[in-house]
């Protein structure tokens, strides 16, 4: 199922332990520069896939079974999270 | 403001209702929750007895500091999760629920100057409804407008919620029915269209924060023509319920 | 801190002995999308055996040339559902092997798309996997892997790549698109071989 990478904010949070949907990513095969939550993400029983809104490649995967959660970034270049505490 | 802490709580049905011929108002009591803005959504996971489970997205539709958290489900026939919770919930039952989460896809009427645009398709109003009723509340000048595609009348969510906020002159709203009218309506039925968009919703020009829920074709092909109708790409924010 | 939601059981979570451990049969044919369905008409279709010995490609029709089998299989998704009995039309690996030689161990299945998936190629041979073209009668739709997909019915269907598109042999067991991110290197539902 196609959604947003807004959709995608409870698999990543399993993970960062928070709302990261403004966090801003790069594409490392197209440079794209976005929030996080205007990827696209595909949501399905076996996990969530997130591609870049721009060259359609892999920025991450999770995966998870309730009880642990495996994330992989290797198609973001990097990702900036504002910090937790207000700063 | 600091940003609302996510987490898995246990909430207590406390109230059902139909919301429309094929949709259930859940509300359900969240102790220990921490609020919500309005737009953001939950994760809601069901446990099987043999520990299988399955877990799907819901908008919530009431927003601020309260533990009282409103959902509205609509029934996609042959589903897994939403024929069981439009059927088979009822008051007293415990669900479990991931959230508040998406911070991207809400309406901080703090934060914001601008008009505001509405875009649902079916329950994609959802968390439309939630910036409209918190902008109900509260005393912002927002200029607020919904164009709402739905099947018929009587697959209106919020119906009576969104009348009495246009009563008030909170909000424009403009329906569109796409299998069948009230009686005396203006138009035949039909889907939006880019032309209907120009026609009913804000101008490029007044530079709207313009927000679009419902099933994913309908959010792409919306989205689509707002940007080929003049608005900068980055003030539509977008969510796709799935569906195709 | 998962409890029981009262009166959930799950899609059609009927039981029946010939299924695998927590499986259960569906109706349906759920469809699990990990990105774009890709188009590919069969006349732009072509599958590719790369090895360490050269490569070979077949056009749909030199692929339909090799002979073509119907069979009858049991497909188990690692998301908990089963079909049972399902009819299938398509060439099995044996004769695509046998215009290949390799001494590698296992190979990667490629789709048009970019998805990749793993397998031992022992695992591919003996009647266990076919390019699959048709299945309960009618031609593979783009959403079910069409117009070919790779069918390994004794592993998890995730090995059971759709759109593919060619193999390459590899010395090692190299891990593929689920494969690297959290799903078993080999698969087996009767061994419930689903997260490493
Ligand atoms: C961020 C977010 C918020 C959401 N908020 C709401 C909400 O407030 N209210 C609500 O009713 N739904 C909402 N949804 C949709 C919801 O998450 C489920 O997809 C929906 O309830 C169907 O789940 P299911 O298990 O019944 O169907 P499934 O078993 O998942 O699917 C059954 C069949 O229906 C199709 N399908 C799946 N989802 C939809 C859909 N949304 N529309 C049409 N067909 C579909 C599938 O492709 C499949 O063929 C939201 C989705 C997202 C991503
Ligand atoms: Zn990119």
């Amino acid at each position: 199922m196609r959604v947003d990478g807004n959709a995608a904010t409870g698999s990543l949070a399993e993970v960062f332990g928070r709302d990261v949907s403004l966090a801003i990513t790069t594409c490392a095969h197209c440079g794209h520069e976005d929030l996080l939550a205007r990827c696209i993400a595909y949501v399905s029983a076996m996990g969530t896939v997130m591609r870049c809104a721009t060259c359609h490649e892999v920025l991450a995967v999770v995966v998870g079974d309730g009880a642990r959660f495996t994330l992989s970034l290797a198609g973001m270049r990097s990702i900036q999270v504002v910090a937790a505490e207000g700063a | 403001m600091s940003p609302r802490p996510t987490g898995w709580h246990a909430g207590t049905v406390v109230d059902i209702r139909q919301e429309t011929r094929t949709a259930k108002r859940i509300t359900l009591d969240v102790p220990g929750w921490p609020g919500n803005d309005a737009g953001s959504h939950l994760d809601l996971r069901l446990t099987a007895p043999d520990g299988y489970q399955a877990s799907r997205s819901y908008s919530i539709a009431s927003s601020g500091e309260s533990t009282r958290v409103v959902l509205a489900v609509d029934e996609v026939p042959d589903g897994e999760v939403s024929p069981f919770l439009v059927h088979d919930v009822r008051p007293g039952d415990a669900l479990e629920v991931h959230g508040p989460l998406g911070n991207y896809f809400i309406w901080d009427p703090a934060a914001s100057a601008s008009h505001v645009q509405l875009i649902a398709g079916g329950s994609g109003v959802v968390p439309l409804f939630a910036m409209a009723d918190a902008h109900g509340r509260g005393g912002d000048p927002a200029g607020f407008r919904l164009l709402y595609s739905v099947r018929t009348p009587d697959d209106r969510f919020f119906a009576a919620e969104l009348g009495e906020l246009a009563d008030r002159d909170r909000i424009d709203v403009t329906y569109r029915y796409t299998r069948s009218t009230p009686d005396g309506w203006p138009s035949p039925p039909g889907r939006v269209t880019r032309e209907l968009l120009a026609e009913t919703t804000w101008p490029a020009d007044v530079a709207p924060a313009v927000y679009v829920c419902g099933p994913t074709p309908f959010v792409e092909s919306v989205s689509d023509w707002l940007v080929e109708l003049g608005h900068e790409p980055r003030a539509v924010r977008t969510e796709r319920f799935g569906g195709g | 801190m998962s409890f029981i939601t009262r009166g959930f059981t799950g899609r059609g979570r009927e039981r029946d002995p010939a299924l695998p451990p927590g499986q259960s049969l569906v109706e349906d044919w759920p469809v699990l999308s990990a990105g774009p369905t890709p188009e590919i008409d069969t006349a732009d279709w072509e599958f590719t055996v790369v090895t360490e010995n050269g490569r070979h490609s077949w056009t749909w029709d030199e692929m339909q040339a090799l002979g073509v089998e119907d069979v009858t299989v049991d497909i188990h998704c690692v998301t908990h559902w089963s079909k049972l009995g399902m009819a299938w039309r398509g060439v099995p690996l044996d004769k695509i092997f046998e215009e290949v030689e390799t001494s590698h161990d296992y190979v990667m299945a490629h789709s048009y798309g970019g998805y990749t998936t793993n397998v031992p190629l022992d695992e591919l041979l003996d009647g266990q996997a076919w390019i699959a073209f048709e299945a309960d009668g009618e031609p593979l739709g783009a959403e079910h892997g069409g117009p070919a997909r790779l069918l390994v019915p004794h592993l998890y269907f995730w090995k059971s790549a759709k759109w593919v598109r060619g193999l390459v042999t590899m010395p090692d067991d190299d891990p593929g698109f689920w494969e690297q991110n959290g799903y078993h290197l080999h698969g087996d539902p009767w061994k419930e071989e689903r997260y490493w």
